[in-house]
C-alpha cells in the first residue's frame, strides 16, 4: 500500500491527492469547498483557475469566453493568462461547474440558454470546445435561463432561472448525461401543482437558482432568485420598477435526491441565491444568502423536519450590499460572505450555524461577486462580475472588473496576484472553477496494455 | 474520481490539515457497509428515466467463455460494476462486490436480476484469477458474473463508452473511478451509482421498481413533461365580438387561415430574434393579456432597456395608430419596427429576417403555397399581420349591456361606473363608446401630464423598492446609480413628427381588457386602476401642454370604485379562446394546411 501510495506522491506534482469527498463523515478540505460531493477533488496546490468570462460590447473581441489562469506559485507562468477560448456571441455567461470526473467544465449562458462544455481532461492547460448544447429551452420543455451545473454521479444536474412562457421566475431543473445528452426535466414546485410537495410557509413560487446535494440525508437543496426579465434587465431600472420587484424567489425547497421529488418548500423571502452545505455527515444544514434583504439564513433539518430560519444580517439593506457567492471552509466553521455592491468580503464563524458572528472584513474591489477557496483554505481567488446590465459600468473609473489571487493566514487576506480584465480586454469575469494537471495523467489506453505486453 | 489505494489518506479524520504519509489514518467505511441513514423510497413511488443505451461490448469470462454484454443483459436487469481484483481500497471495488453481494441476498426475483462485474485489468486478471475472486463473493441466489475484455482496443473502447477514468502507473492501476450501473432488461442505463450512492436497500428498490414497470417504459425523450406549455385543442374561427364594428375580413385569400396560422407560428418563434432569445410573444404574452403584467417597461435583447410598456394586442386589428406614439398605422409594416430595433428583437438586417425564416424548411412550404414570392419583407409583415387580425376579443359584460340589451349584463356599481365614464369622469372624451361598437380609443395622442413629469421634474433622491413581499426598503439612489444607466427620456408623438405641440403626448389606448393588461400608462407607471382613476380625477399632471380635456373631476371615493367596475366589465368572454389558440402547440405540418 504505502509503496504504491509513495509512487502517486512521485507521480504527481507535489501534494497533489485526489479524493471523493463524500465517502467519508470526516470534514475534508476541498478545493472549490461548495462544490459537488460526488465530484474529484484537488486537495493540494491547484494549477489552474478556468474564469467564466461575460462579453462587453466595445471589448476586445466582444464575446464571452473561458480564460485559463495559472495559479501554480511553481510554474514559470505563475499569475499569467495562458489561454483564452472564445465561445461566440454574448450568452450571459455566469455559472460553470465541473463533471463528477472532472473531465468537462459546463458553462451555461443564462441570455442565450447555450450550455458550452469545454474538455479540460485532454489538455488541462489549453481546455478545448467538446459540445455545445443549443436546445436547452426546447428539450427541457420550456426552461430558460441554465444556471447551475452541478455533478451528480455519471450526470449533470441543472438549474434553470426562468421559462420560455414569460420570462419570469417559473422554472425547473433538468439532468444530462455527462456529454451533454438530455435526460429528464423536474418543474419546481408552486402553488396550484406543488407537485406532492408540503408548503410550510406562505410561499410556494417555482423559482430556482441553486442546487446542492446532501447525500447522507438523500436532500437535494434548492434556491429562488428571479427571471430573465429581472437577471438580464439595467439594475437601476429594475429597482425602480414596482412590478419587477415584485418578481423574486421567496422559497428553498428539500427534494428527494434519490427520487428527484420535491418534499418540503420552506419560506425564506427575498431572494435566496447560493446554497452552501455542511460536509460532515452529522450535521445536517445548508446556508443560503438572501440577495435583496441581505440576510443569512439556516436550512437544516430537525427531528426529521426540514426547516429555516433567518441566523444573521448582512451589513444593511437600505445600503443594497446584495450579498453575492459563499463559500463554507472544509471544516463547517467559517462561511465567507461577498457583497457585491461595496466590494466586501466577510468571514463568519459559524461553528455554532444558529449564531454565526462575523470575525473579518475586507474590501476586495469596487465590487465583487464569486470566491473560491482552496482546500485547506490557505488560497483564496476572487471575481468581479455579477451579471452584464447590474455591474457598475466599465465607463466609470475604479477596480471594477478582475481576477484576484489571496493568501489567508487565519488573520488576514494578503494579494499575491491580480489581472485586470478589462485592461487586458477580456470582458467581466464570473465564475472560477480549478484544474489541475496530475487529475488526467497517465490515463489508461489500449497502449499501457501494449507496452506491458512487449515488456512480457 | 476514486483511488483505490488511497482510503487511508482520503479518510482523514477530523482536524488534518493535510493529510500526508506521516499523519496517522483513520478509514471511514462507505455508506455501503452502513444501515441506510434514510429511509429508502418505496418501490414503484417514483420513476428512473432512461439516462443512455448500454453499450456493448465483447467479454471474456472467468470461465474462459467468449461473448457479448448485450446477449447476457437482454431481458435481465443487471447490475454492471468495473473493478479489478487487485484493487485494496476497502471503499473501492470491495464495496461494490460487497453491496452486490446484498442485493443478491434481498432481491426477491432472481431469475430476472443478474449481476455483472467486469474488470479493466486484463493483464492481471486472467480467467482464472477472476473465477477465484469469484468465489469469495457469490451468494445463493441471482446469476452474478465476473468478465473481463478480450483485448485492450476493446477494453479502451468500452471505457470510453462508461465513462470510466483509469489511470496507470508504471503499468499498474493506481486510480479509477468507482461506477455501478443499473440496466434495465432493454439494455438501457436506468441509474449510476458511486461510493456515497452506493447502498443496497435503494439498489434494490430501484431493481423491484424497474421489474413493476410494465414494457411502456419512460425513454429519454418521452418522459419530457412539459407543464409551462398547455395542449389545448384547437378552437377554430369564432363569430364577430358583440361591441365590435363590422369589419370586412382582412383577406380573401382562400388560404387565409393558412396565413394566421402561419404568423402565429412566427409570431412564438424565438429564433427571429438576432439571438434566438426573444419571439414577439415574450413581451406580448398570451396569459397576460397580450402585455406583460411583471415589467412596467419591456426588456430587450441582450437585457436592453426598452423605455414604455407593452401594449396588448388584443383588438389591435380595428386600430390605424399603432404604437404609444402612433409611429405606424398598418399592421403589415408594424412588425419591423420590433423585428429591427437594437433594443427589441436585435435583428441586424431584413435579410437576416428573411434568412431566418428561410432557414426553417416548413416556413419555406408554407410561403411557398400562400405566396408566389415566397418569403419576402412584403409577406412576412403579412403573415405577422394575419395572426393579430385574429387577437378579438369582446362580447365582455359591458357589451352586452350597451349592444345586446342585457340589462343585467352589469351590476349596479358597474352601471354608475357607466355613468361616470360618459358623464362626470369625462373619460368617453377620449375612450370613445359610438351607438353600435365601441372601440374606447379616438386613437389620438394627447398629453396626461405623466411623460412631462417623468422628463421635466426633478428625480427623488431615495426609492422606495420592495425587497421582499412585507418588506419595502427606502435607499439612496447613490447605492444603484454606478450601475444604472441613465433613465431615457421620452417625448411621445413628439419623436415621430418633431412639432413643438406634441411633446408628451401619448395615444390613447383601448380600455377593452383592461383589467388584464397592468401595469398602465405608456411607461407603465401605475399599478393598479385605482392609481389610475386617482391621477384622472386630481385633473393628470400639470403642465404647459396639458391636454384641454383633462381636468379635476372631483369624483368622490365610492364614484372612483364604481368606476374602476366599470372598467373591469370591459372583459371579454373570448379572452380565453384567443388564450387558448396562442398556447396550440405547433405541429410540424400545423403551417401548411392543405
Amino acid at each position: 500500500m504505502k509503496s504504491v501510495k509513495r509512487t502517486i506522491h512521485n507521480g504527481l506534482i507535489a501534494s497533489l491527492f485526489l479524493i471523493l469527498a463524500s465517502l467519508t463523515s470526516a470534514p475534508l478540505h476541498s478545493d472549490e469547498t461548495c462544490m459537488s460531493p460526488y465530484m474529484a477533488k484537488i486537495v493540494g496546490q491547484e494549477d489552474y483557475v478556468y474564469v467564466w468570462t461575460l462579453g462587453v460590447v466595445g471589448l476586445g473581441d466582444e464575446q464571452d469566453k473561458l480564460v485559463t489562469i495559472d495559479v501554480n506559485p511553481s510554474s514559470g507562468s505563475y499569475g499569467e493568462i495562458i489561454a483564452t477560448l472564445s465561445v461566440g456571441g454574448r450568452n450571459e455567461a455566469h455559472h460553470s461547474g465541473l463533471t463528477d470526473d472532472r473531465h468537462y467544465l459546463w458553462a451555461a449562458g443564462l441570455d442565450t440558454n447555450k450550455i458550452f462544455i469545454f474538455d479540460v481532461a485532454s489538455n488541462p492547460a489549453q481546455p478545448s470546445l467538446h459540445k455545445v448544447i443549443e436546445d436547452f429551452p426546447e428539450a427541457t420543455g420550456g426552461i430558460v435561463g441554465p444556471h447551475t451545473t452541478y455533478a451528480l454521479p455519471g450526470r449533470m444536474l441543472v438549474t434553470g432561472l426562468s421559462n420560455t412562457r414569460d420570462h419570469g421566475g417559473e422554472t425547473g431543473m433538468a439532468e444530462y448525461t455527462n456529454d451533454g445528452t438530455y435526460i429528464e426535466t423536474y418543474w419546481m414546485p408552486k402553488d396550484g401543482a406543488l407537485n406532492g410537495a408540503t408548503k410550510t410557509g406562505k410561499y410556494a413560487d417555482g423559482f430556482g437558482y441553486d442546487v446542492r446535494a446532501i447525500p447522507h440525508r438523500n436532500a437535494l437543496i434548492t434556491s429562488s432568485f428571479t427571471g430573465w426579465n429581472n437577471y438580464m434587465m439595467d439594475l437601476g431600472k429594475m429597482m425602480s420598477d414596482p412590478q419587477a420587484m415584485q418578481q423574486f424567489g421567496n422559497t428553498v425547497i428539500v427534494w428527494d435526491l434519490h427520487t428527484r421529488k420535491p418534499k418540503t418548500i420552506l419560506d425564506v423571502p427575498g431572494a435566496p441565491l447560493e446554497v452552501r452545505c455542511a460536509w460532515d455527515t452529522a450535521r445536517n444544514y445548508c446556508f443560503t444568502t438572501t440577495a435583496l434583504t441581505s440576510e443569512i439564513w439556516l436550512i437544516y433539518e430537525e427531528e426529521n423536519q426540514w426547516k429555516s430560519k433567518k441566523i444573521a444580517d448582512i451589513g444593511d439593506a437600505s445600503k443594497i450590499p446584495l450579498p453575492v457567492d459563499i463559500s463554507i471552509s472544509a471544516d463547517d466553521q467559517l462561511l465567507w460572505v461577498n457583497t457585491w455592491n461595496d466590494g466586501e468580503t466577510r468571514l463568519y464563524d459559524v461553528s455554532n450555524p444558529h449564531a454565526p458572528k462575523q470575525i473579518f472584513n475586507k474590501k476586495i474591489g469596487d465590487q465583487v461577486n464569486m470566491v473560491s477557496q482552496s482546500w485547506d483554505g490557505k488560497r483564496f481567488y476572487y471575481t468581479s462580475s455579477l451579471l452584464g446590465n447590474w455591474d457598475k459600468k466599465t465607463g466609470s473609473k475604479g477596480d471594477l472588473q478582475y481576477f484576484k489571487a489571496f493568501t489567508w493566514d487565519g488573520a488576514d487576506l494578503t494579494q499575491t496576484f491580480s489581472i485586470d480584465f478589462i485592461e487586458a480586454k477580456l470582458g467581466l469575469p464570473h465564475q472560477m472553477r480549478f484544474g489541475a494537471k496530475a487529475l488526467y495523467a497517465n490515463l489508461y489506453s489500449k497502449q499501457d496494455d501494449k507496452r506491458v505486453a512487449l515488456s512480457r | 474520481m476514486f483511488l483505490c489505494v488511497s482510503h487511508a489518506m482520503a479518510l482523514a479524520g477530523h482536524g488534518h490539515e493535510t493529510v500526508s504519509d506521516d499523519v496517522p489514518q483513520t478509514v471511514v467505511l462507505a455508506p455501503g457497509y452502513r444501515t441506510l441513514s434514510y429511509p429508502a423510497p418505496q418501490v414503484g413511488s417514483y420513476s428512473l428515466p432512461s439516462i443512455s443505451d448500454a453499450f456493448d461490448a465483447p467479454y471474456l469470462s472467468s470461465l474462459g467463455l467468449e461473448g457479448r454484454l448485450h446477449d447476457l443483459m437482454d431481458g435481465k436487469v443487471t447490475i454492471l460494476s468495473f473493478i479489478y481484483t487487485k484493487c485494496e481500497d476497502v471503499n473501492g471495488c470491495p464495496l461494490a462486490a460487497f453491496v452486490m453481494g446484498q442485493i443478491q441476498k434481498k432481491v426477491k426475483q432472481t431469475e430476472s436480476v443478474q449481476f455483472i462485474s467486469y474488470s479493466f485489468d486484463i493483464k492481471n486478471d486472467t480467467p482464472k484469477v477472476l473465477e477465484n475472486y469469484a468465489q469469495s463473493f457469490r451468494n445463493e441466489g441471482a446469476k452474478w458474473d465476473f468478465l473481463t475484455a478480450p483485448n485492450s482496443e476493446r477494453l479502451e473502447n468500452l471505457l470510453k463508452k462508461y465513462n470510466q477514468t483509469v489511470q496507470i502507473s508504471d503499468g499498474e492501476i493506481y486510480s479509477h473511478m468507482l461506477r455501478v450501473f443499473l440496466i434495465d432488461s432493454k439494455k438501457r442505463i436506468r441509474n449510476i451509482y458511486s461510493t456515497a450512492f452506493l447502498h443496497a436497500d435503494t439498489i434494490t428498490n430501484d431493481i423491484e421498481t424497474l421489474l413493476k414497470e410494465d414494457d411502456t417504459a419512460p425513454s429519454a425523450a418521452a418522459v419530457r413533461t412539459p407543464i409551462l406549455i398547455e395542449k389545448i385543442p384547437f378552437m377554430g374561427k369564432n363569430s364577430p365580438a358583440i361591441g365590435l364594428p363590422h369589419k370586412q375580413p382582412y383577406s380573401s385569400k382562400k388560404s387565409l387561415l393558412e396565413l394566421e396560422e402561419l404568423g402565429r407560428q412566427l409570431f412564438f418563434d424565438r429564433k427571429l430574434s438576432h439571438n434566438g432569445t426573444l419571439s414577439c410573444g415574450m413581451c406580448h404574452i398570451p396569459q397576460q393579456g397580450f402585455t406583460s403584467n411583471e415589467l412596467s417597461t419591456a426588456v430587450g435583447i441582450e437585457g436592453r432597456t426598452v423605455k414604455r410598456n407593452t401594449p396588448t394586442l388584443l383588438n389591435v386589428s380595428y386600430l390605424s395608430s399603432l404604437f404609444h406614439d402612433s409611429r405606424e398605422s398598418k399592421l403589415e409594416q408594424q412588425i419591423w419596427s420590433p423585428l429591427l430595433a437594437h433594443n427589441e428583437m436585435g435583428n441586424p438586417s431584413i435579410d437576416f429576417v428573411v434568412k431566418s425564416i428561410e432557414a426553417n424548411p416548413s416556413y419555406e412550404i408554407a410561403f411557398g403555397k400562400i405566396f408566389d414570392e415566397g418569403i419576402t419583407m412584403r409577406t412576412i409583415g403579412q403573415a405577422f399581420a394575419a395572426y393579430q387580425h385574429t387577437l378579438v376579443a369582446a362580447d365582455s359584460p359591458a357589451d352586452r349591456y350597451l349592444y345586446a340589451g342585457a340589462n343585467d349584463a352589469l351590476s349596479e356599481s358597474e352601471k354608475n361606473g357607466y355613468g361616470i365614464f360618459i358623464g362626470k369622469g369625462r373619460c368617453s372624451g377620449c375612450h370613445l363608446i359610438e351607438s353600435n361598437f365601441a372601440l374606447f380609443t379616438d386613437e389620438l395622442a394627447h398629453n396626461t401630464g405623466v411623460g412631462y413629469q417623468k422628463a421635466m421634474t426633478n428625480n427623488d433622491s431615495f426609492f422606495t423598492a420592495k425587497i421582499a413581499p412585507e418588506i419595502d426598503v427606502s435607499y439612496d439612489v447613490n447605492y444603484v446609480s454606478p450601475s444604472a444607466e441613465p433613465p431615457p427620456s421620452d417625448l411621445g408623438k413628439y419623436e415621430i413628427t418633431e412639432i413643438p405641440s406634441d411633446r408628451w403626448k401619448f395615444r390613447t389606448p383601448t380600455l377593452r381588457n383592461i383589467e388584464l393588461t397592468a401595469p398602465y400608462m405608456h411607461d407603465g407607471s401605475f399599478q393598479t386602476l385605482s392609481d389610475v382613476v386617482r391621477f384622472y380625477n386630481q385633473g393628470g399632471f400639470n403642465n404647459p401642454l396639458l391636454d384641454s380635456l383633462i381636468k379635476p373631476l372631483s369624483l368622490t371615493e365610492t364614484e372612483e370604485k364604481d368606476l374602476v367596475s366599470f372598467l373591469r366589465s370591459l372583459t371579454s368572454s373570448q379572452v380565453n379562446r384567443v388564450i387558448d389558440r396562442a398556447l396550440q402547440e405547433f405541429s410540424p405540418n400545423s403551417v401548411s394546411i392543405d
